[in-house]
């Protein structure tokens, strides 16, 4: 089997409140609600560098040599997003990659595979990314799925915050609402619980036949959840064994991402689980944990969005306008990114030997001292407001963009985009001296591919 | 030992009338300016040996303005070389520059340097914002208007300098006074601080009335050695001193850890090559008129402290004392500045001479400042990163 090294969750800032969705019926929760800037990649590189962070130096960007990313809502269409992922995070060219979408068991499925690679020694550290970013039919939130989230797991062969005991994974046939053609398919609610379900659970329990006492946490990933008790205490498992979805009330349903944020939940208090994920059939892992994590992973988004139009217009997904002016043809070039990247993507910057000041664009000698020599490395990714404005002018979803120069932690200096500045207010206004820290972003986007940069947002 | 180089003098001056043009096309205005100017300097287009074209922005006209011939088949000066020239808003002191080295180098006797721009063809909306969205790097500065690249500069003097929002705003009421005066200037009205305060914001601290207009124009001057001076018809300003400097990139300002928002070297450094070539070691008193590039009014303000006018962090004492007002001490943009002229880029800089040729002739009327003997223009562009300063004197 092999093991968790680590893991890494982003939540975007913002969240809706249910009763935004269905005014005339209050229901309480809310669901996390990715920024117009956002998508299922840029969610991704933030859960995949806080992985890396919390793996603590144990493994480097060049020492994973497998990515599998797991979405319902990727991108593009006929691209491969892991290998897209692999080169905007800065992998090695020529890993392993895998994009595994469809449905919102490919968390788990992701998860299960990496831990195959691992165990059969086909790789030998792989992140798996999750994340998904679900807008509902406008006027249906209040009844679909509609969290955004990511959450990377660096699974390894050994060491780390837990290990993978077992991973099975149990087929049936019979399944949720799906898609067919872009037609929505709905069984009858009862028949898809008893037969969709409940059937489903029999089977699982009969063949992997769980031990109860192996475990102190059950995980049980299905909007049936609450009707699956009698089949666990008849399996000999008790009312304390089994996690209520703690995740649900703070993010709402995040698609592939939410099994494996109840599994995050549970490793940062309990010490075996068993992870069931159901949906067409059932993923079912057990984990051990081997070491409990320090500092865990915010699970919530801070800020509420005021109102439903507001919500609206974060679903614009990028696209800028203005009343006045309508970016038809942005330049955008591949060749650009893919010669520019090591600076603008991967902010490794251009370090005088002689003055040791920092640029992130080349030049042929240092504007300081005149000297011409330059190392590269790494800069910061966060800094402090040296001077910005902002400009209403620039079409964006939310006008006024702020412009900010970034003084960055160590030396360098970048200029960017704020971004998650939806709600101006004094409280948290950016000004000289706010610290900032870079998020990849997607840029401009009408209707054509987004370039993704970074932009800055509040510490 | 190094020969002093041929004194040159203009000789003729031609401004166009700078505003929504509509009735004029990029052609009218080339003839309107240059026939104009040769008038001025009793000479047909065929006396001219050399010429030189500036128009910054063709994309964001009328897609003239390219290349040389833009002068010539207007003007029907063919047969000559005709250079277009393309700094920024540096670009008609540059046509200037170019034309007086020319002249030093015996190239021609008669040089034009015409600068023109037709940017009302099309919505501002769709000319100068769209440069800044999308054309350019697809990531640096995305997001930056005009306005921004020069506001960051406003925020940032405001937290060193202790300089307030009407101190900036002052800036504008001068200028927009001063081109009440001037009677080819886009905007004729004058304006309070109240008004510029409360006028929509464009970039924070900046608003519409900091804000140059989007303007159509031309100026264009006829220059010639001094020896080829024509006593009898020419009234000549010379040019004393004349700095061109690029002093950084489009984008490194912004991503250069040691550019403090607090100046443009460029300014600085073309400044000093033109006091050294005029003598000039201490502009407060040896100036008498400026005619400084306030595309935004905070640019004015760095500017009297880059110009050596005062020490850093002084020039909102020149303000609140009003010494940069007609009258005062050093009147700054006395024409009304691109505030209140507008801002056709590559006409810009070859109006401001010629606005301060007419002072230096005794011409200007109501806004004439007195006594005048020497004066100054300075442009800057690129943001920032290319400046000139031009000497004229009597």
């Amino acid at each position: 089997m092999s093991h968790i090294l680590s893991y890494g969750i982003y939540i975007p800032r913002y969240y809706a409140e249910n009763i935004l969705f269905s005014p005339g019926r209050p229901r309480s929760g809310q669901c996390s609600v990715g920024f117009s800037d956002e998508d299922t990649l840029t969610m991704s590189v933030a859960a995949m560098d806080k992985a890396m962070k919390h793996a603590k130096n144990k493994v480097t960007k060049n020492e994973l040599d497998g990515i599998i990313f797991a979405s319902t809502r990727p991108v593009f269409q006929n691209r491969y997003h892991a290998s897209f992922l692999a080169s905007l995070y800065g992998l090695r060219q020529g890993i392993r990659a895998l994009d595994l979408t469809g449905t919102s068991r490919s968390g788990t499925d992701a998860i299960m595979l990496a831990n195959e690679w691992i165990h059969a020694g086909i790789c030998k550290n792989v992140m798996v990314a999750a994340s998904d970013m679900l807008f509902p039919p406008i006027g249906e939130e209040a009844t679909q799925a509609c969290g955004h989230a990511a959450v990377a797991f660096i699974l390894c062969a050994s060491g780390g915050v837990a290990e993978i005991i077992s991973a099975q994974s149990f087929s049936d046939f019979y399944s949720d609402e799906f898609s067919y053609k872009h037609e929505k398919i709905k069984p009858d609610t009862r028949f898809t619980r008893e037969y969709g379900f409940m059937n489903c659970l029999h089977g699982v329990m009969e063949s992997v036949c769980p031990v109860a006492g192996n475990y102190n946490a059950v995980i049980m990933n299905s909007p049936w959840a609450r009707q699956a008790g009698r089949i666990f205490f008849k399996a000999g498992f008790s009312e304390k064994q089994l996690l209520r979805d703690t995740i649900q009330p703070l993010t709402g349903n995040t698609g592939v991402c939410h099994a494996l944020l109840q599994l995050t939940a549970a490793i940062e208090k309990c010490d075996s689980i068993l992870l069931m994920d159901h949906f067409n059939g059932m993923n079912v892992l057990a984990v051990s944990v081997k070491a409990r994590v320090k500092s865990p992973e915010p699970k919530a988004p801070l800020r509420p969005l005021a109102s439903y139009h507001d919500y609206l217009a974060l679903r614009k997904a990028g696209h800028y306008d203005s009343v006045m002016y309508h970016p038809v043809d942005m330049f955008s070039s591949d060749a650009m990114n893919f010669r520019e990247r090591e600076s603008l993507l991967y902010l490794k910057g251009y370090t005088c030997t002689a003055c040791k000041t920092i640029y992130l664009i080349p030049s042929a000698a240092c504007k300081k001292c005149g000297q011409p020599e330059f190392t590269r490395q790494p800069i910061s990714p966060a800094g402090t407001v040296y001077t910005l404005t902002r400009e209403y002018y620039f079409p964006h979803p939310f006008p006024p963009i702020t412009m900010v120069v970034l003084d960055l932690d160590g030396g360098g200096r970048i200029t960017v985009q704020a971004t998650d500045d939806l709600y101006d207010d004094e409280k948290n206004k950016i000004q000289i001296g706010s610290r900032m820290k870079l998020s990849l972003r997607k840029m401009l986007i009408n209707g054509t591919k987004p370039d993704y940069f970074w932009k800055a947002v509040r510490l | 030992m190094k020969n002093k180089p041929a004194e040159i003098a203009i000789v003729g001056i031609g401004v166009t009338r700078f505003g929504e043009l509509f009735s004029q096309g990029y052609d009218d205005l080339v003839r309107e300016a240059g026939l104009t100017a040769l008038k001025d300097a009793g000479m047909q287009a065929g006396d001219v040996g050399a010429a030189w074209l500036s128009t910054a922005f063709p994309e964001a006209g009328v897609f003239k303005g390219r290349s040389g011939m833009d002068l010539s088949e207007p003007l029907s000066m063919y047969n000559i070389p005709v250079t277009r020239v393309s700094n920024y808003c540096a670009s008609g002191a540059d046509a200037i520059r170019n034309a007086v080295n020319a002249l030093r180098a015996g190239e021609c006797d008669v040089a034009m340097a015409l600068g023109v721009e037709k940017l009302r063809d099309r919505s501002p909306q769709d000319s100068i914002v769209k440069m800044m969205v999308e054309y350019g790097h697809p990531v640096l500065q995305k997001g930056f208007t005009a306005a921004g690249t020069f506001a960051v500069y406003a925020n940032r003097i405001m937290h060193a300098y202790g300089v307030s929002r009407e101190d900036i705003a002052s800036i504008s009421v001068k200028n927009h006074f001063h081109g009440s005066m001037n009677s080819k200037a886009h905007h004729r009205k004058a304006c309070s601080i109240d008004d510029v305060l409360t006028s929509p914001m464009v970039a924070h601290p900046l608003t519409v009335m900091d804000s140059c207009p989007t303007t159509d124009g031309a100026a264009c001057v006829i220059l010639v050695r001094a020896a080829d001076i024509n006593r009898k018809k020419h009234k000549p300003v010379y040019i004393q001193g004349i700095g061109l400097s690029v002093s950084t990139g489009w984008d490194l300002p912004f991503f250069d850890p040691h550019h403090n928002f607090l100046s443009f070297e460029a300014t600085r450094t073309a400044a000093q090559m033109a006091y050294r070539q005029a003598g000039i070691t201490q502009p407060l008193n040896e100036i008498d008129l400026i005619e400084v590039h306030d595309c935004f009014s905070i640019v004015e303000l760095l500017t009297y402290e880059d110009l050596g006018l005062c020490k850093p962090g002084e020039a909102k004492d020149l303000l609140r004392g009003n010494e940069t007002r007609l009258g005062g001490k050093i009147p700054v943009n006395v024409s009304g500045g691109l505030l209140s002229c507008g801002h056709p880029v590559g006409a810009t800089g070859i109006r401001m001479v010629c606005e301060v040729v007419t002072h230096l002739r005794n011409e200007a009327g109501e806004r004439q400042v007195k006594n005048a003997k020497r004066g100054l223009t300075h442009n800057i562009g690129g943001p920032g990163a290319i400046a000139s300063v031009i000497i004229l004197s009597q």
